[in-house]
């Protein structure tokens, strides 16, 4: 998960979307800023840094990451994957 | 243990999450069994044993807040032309940035599993995936691609 308060951008990590990429594409673009909040994954992968780093929208008002009125104002985006495809993406992957 | 709280459609939730798979035994056998549901799991140790999965995953929940939708979805195929575009947007000037393949496993699925799965997959887990993944398909099919 990315967000940045100042440029008003959330990108949300779907598992098997390439979302490690991406989110390593946000935070070393031109956009980076130390407001930034930023959940990756850790060499650790448990339970909750995993869950930390695929936040939905809804588990980041829950937290408290952002309001429902600020998830409103940013623009937000992910990726979908085929699902099939993304089904054997997971069995295969080395990570989880 | 935590594969007995598995019935239905967390089994393939966990397909989904976790790294199932014995290398030393046939990794179709194993999917197979997977979803059609025989026992033993074939999954070990993992960070998910003794965490309750509590929802399927679906594609909506990560696009949905109180049945709106307030993330833009964008398809797998367009990860880059994508970032590139929400950059460029965000910054007022053409991006073009090569991402990174990070964790992205490009050469840890084997060739045959790269094909559509109704060529590989028996046709009754074929039949069972599909309509396990209704819903998500159609959401996946819902999203156009950036050059249409």
């Amino acid at each position: 998960m990315y967000l940045s308060k100042k440029h008003k951008l959330l990108f949300i990590a779907v598992p098997r979307t390439a979302s490690n990429s991406v989110q390593h594409a946000l935070v070393n673009s031109e956009i980076a800023h130390e407001t930034d909040i930023v959940r990756s994954l850790s060499p650790s992968l448990d339970f909750n840094n995993i869950r930390n780093y695929h936040m939905m929208p809804s588990v980041l008002v829950e937290t408290g990451v952002i309001s429902a009125d600020e998830l409103n104002e940013l623009r937000a985006f992910a990726f979908v994957r085929e699902p099939f495809e993304r089904w054997v993406s997971s069995i295969f992957s080395k990570i989880y | 243990m935590f594969a007995n709280h598995l019935k239905g459609g967390y089994r393939v939730y966990l397909a989904r999450f976790t790294r199932v798979l014995d290398p030393k035994e046939d990794a179709l056998t194993q999917m197979c069994d997977l979803v059609r549901g025989k026992s033993p799991m074939p999954f070990a140790g993992h960070m998910f044993v003794g965490k309750r999965v509590e929802r399927p995953f679906n594609y909506e929940q990560f696009f949905y807040y109180n049945e709106n939708k307030v993330v833009e979805a964008y398809r797998f195929e367009d990860v880059e032309a994508a970032t590139n575009k929400v950059l460029s947007d965000t910054l007022g000037k053409t991006v073009s940035i090569n991402l990174p393949n990070i964790q992205m496993n490009r050469n840890g699925i084997p060739e045959e599993f790269r094909q559509p799965a109704e060529t590989w997959l028996p046709s009754d887990c074929y039949e069972k995936l599909k309509l396990y993944f209704t819903n998500d398909t159609a959401f996946y099919n819902s999203v156009k691609p950036l050059n249409e």
